[in-house]
């Protein structure tokens, strides 16, 4: 029996290494792709952003009333610099400047001044030009309103109301956890299916229409050492696709991580974040999800009769995982253990709990039980198409 | 059982939901002996094959392969058999002799290479073994999966349509080989192609409907239907044209 397992595991495996659509699958999505999807729209906006921040943006003023407080206020900010146009109505098309301040007064006798900022909103050097000017005259309007109010005899201590700091209840590196948890857990699961799916589909239906499965049916070794083989086959598949994603993740988060942080605080050291004792377990928790899915898969490609109504079989299953996500950012950090029981979101809610070291020990046995269950009952469908005469023949 | 028999089917019946496959077949194919089991497309043909080689259970009815029961002992049975079913295929992305050894070691044969190497050589197939079967022409693809049924040695050997979807010259070649393997073993060929199987088989039998409706050498059933030749013979039994 183990014979005829590994046989036909060395088969699939062999001819799958030969596709190279499985390859690209297995490798270059994984490693690559994926990542730099990730990664590059990251780097790019948060990129410009933190440079744009960071760098002094030009601004034009063009006041028609006399305001030597807030000329004062802008010259002397070290964010923004004003510079001199020819013409200011073109100068951010032209982008001669980042944004343009127009200062009016509403009426003659009126306290009152009225101003207008022209910017690009496809810039992110003029969205955050403008951001910074918006923040300097709320500066100048709060200290103007302070200075009237003295000198209308108002005490200036009733002037402050409230002094307000941020303090976040989650540390750096949970935060970074979070981060990783929401991104690589989803690309686990989409790697384990996308890893997996072309090399069942292709050992299923694939080899039903193409009618080599019947021939195989003929071998004298029973059907469920066949259906074990290509089994073993897919599960080596959805393990390594998800490894290779996590791995390619974690090297994108590198890049990323300078970014994120500068705007949230987060640390960067991603060994604080993932220590051996996890990585252990995020293979387990992989491992077995990769055995679910993969029953899941071949349950379903078996029922096909060709490649093609294989893959709009198992279409429904890539929205189907993509839900979760959607869920996972209004789940809290520490979600009811009821949870863990729902396929695919344990899985990101284990991943994340892990990293973010909030996860109950309850919740990991709940997942791995949960996992167990639907391993069970896929294999048991998959086992039942493979031992349908209906489902093999038509 | 004669000890001559090495196919030996009985009373086979079966069913796919109400549509009755077959209805009570019965023959003996014999050692050295090149058996046709002759009918048009739907008479029942590949549901035989497929019940001989366990493929689908019969609903009633015994098979039985050198006198070992196909529904007790299948494993056994199957290890008996080499297999050309019709319209298969094998693997695209393993070379000919790939294909060959693959199904070798899931028969658990000895001496493999060697015996691919025979099997090459009788089929005349060593100068593309190492090609990979999708790139070969289909005749050449009909040798590989004839080389994989032949290179487990077996005592049945079971060929549904094998000339089917193949070119006039392509078609002579395949039962060129059959005339040149058939000395030493037992053929179950399968086909609706009156001419081959009055050229190849040393007796024969007609399916119709699910039923055997004659039996026995391509003379006996032409006096049978008192025509000239198995042509007008089938469509006189048959009673209509396929």
């Amino acid at each position: 029996m183990f014979k005829g397992i590994w046989l036909i595991f060395r088969k699939e495996m062999w001819t799958a290494f030969r596709e190279r659509r499985t390859l690209l699958f297995l490798f270059l999505f994984p490693i690559l792709v994926w990542p730099s999807f990730t990664v590059l729209p990251v780097l790019l906006i948060g990129g410009r952003e933190k440079k744009a921040a960071e760098e002094t943006s030009k601004v034009v003023l063009v006041s028609s009333v006399e305001t030597p407080e807030l000329t004062k206020l802008l010259r002397t900010s070290d964010r923004i610099r004003l510079v001199n146009v020819e013409d200011p109505s073109t100068a951010v098309e032209e982008k001669e400047a980042d944004c343009v301040l127009y200062v009016d007064s509403v009426s003659l006798d009126s306290l009152l001044i009225h101003t207008r900022l022209r910017y690009d909103g496809t810039r992110t050097e003029s969205k955050v030009a403008t951001n910074k000017v918006e923040l300097l005259l709320s500066q100048y309007e709060q200290r103007v309103v302070n200075q009237r109010l003295v000198e209308e005899g108002v005490d200036e201590k009733l002037l402050s109301a409230v002094s307000s700091r941020r303090e976040n209840v989650i540390a750096d590196t949970q935060m970074m956890g979070y981060f990783m948890g929401l991104v690589i857990g989803m690309f686990i699961v989409m790697g384990a299916i996308m890893g997996a799916a072309s090399i069942i589909i292709d050992s299923t239906a694939g080899e039903k229409e193409r009618k080599s499965l019947e021939l195989l049916l003929t071998v004298p070794i029973p059907r469920s050492s066949i259906m074990l083989g290509k089994y073993l086959a897919g599960v080596t598949f959805a393990f390594i696709s998800p490894i290779l994603t996590a791995l390619g993740m974690s090297l994108a988060a590198s890049f990323i991580i300078p970014v994120f942080a500068s705007n949230t605080s987060a640390g960067l050291d991603l060994s604080a974040v993932i220590s051996v004792e996890k990585i252990l377990m995020i293979l387990l928790i992989v491992l077995i999800m990769a055995a679910f899915i993969v029953a899941l898969l071949m349950a379903i490609s078996v029922r096909a009769r060709s490649n093609r109504q294989a893959q709009t079989f198992l279409a429904p299953l890539n929205i189907i995982v993509v839900i979760p996500v959607l869920f996972l950012q209004i789940i809290p950090a520490v979600p009811p253990t009821w949870m863990f029981a729902i396929p695919f979101l344990n899985v990101m809610l284990t991943l994340r709990g892990l990293l973010m070291d909030t996860l109950p020990p309850t919740a990991f046995i709940f997942t791995l039980a949960s996992n167990f269950v639907f391993l069970a009952l896929a294999l048991r469908s998959a086992a039942k198409g493979f031992g349908s005469e209906r489902v093999l023949l038509k | 059982m004669n000890q001559k028999t090495v196919l030996k089917v009985e009373g086979l019946e079966k069913s796919f939901g109400k549509v009755k496959a077959l209805a009570g077949i019965s023959f003996e194919a014999r050692r050295g002996e090149l058996f046709g089991l002759l009918g048009p497309n739907g008479a029942g043909k590949t549901t035989t094959v497929r019940c001989i080689c366990s493929i689908v259970k019969p609903d009633s009815g015994s098979v039985e392969v050198e006198g070992i029961s196909v529904k007790k002992k299948p494993l056994e049975t199957l290890k008996r058999i080499g297999v050309v079913l019709e319209d298969g295929k094998l693997y695209d992305r393993l070379t000919g002799e790939e294909n060959m050894k693959l199904f070798a070691q899931l028969h658990g044969v000895q001496n493999i290479d060697e015996r691919i190497d025979e099997v090459c050589k009788v089929l005349e197939f060593e100068e593309y073994r190492k090609r990979k079967f999708k790139k070969l022409s289909k005749g050449n693809k009909q040798k590989v999966l004839l080389g994989q049924a032949l290179v487990i040695n077996p005592t049945l050997l079971i060929l549904d349509e094998p000339t089917a979807g193949l070119d006039v010259p392509a078609q002579k070649v395949i039962r060129d080989l059959l005339k040149k393997i058939k000395r030493d073993r037992t053929i179950l060929y399968s086909t609706h192609i009156m001419s081959y199987a009055e050229e190849l088989c040393d007796r024969l039998a007609i399916i119709d409907h699910g039923r055997i409706i004659a039996k026995g050498t391509v003379k006996e059933i032409c006096k049978k239907a008192r025509t000239k030749n198995l042509e007008d013979a089938f469509l006189k039994l048959v009673g209509r044209h396929v």
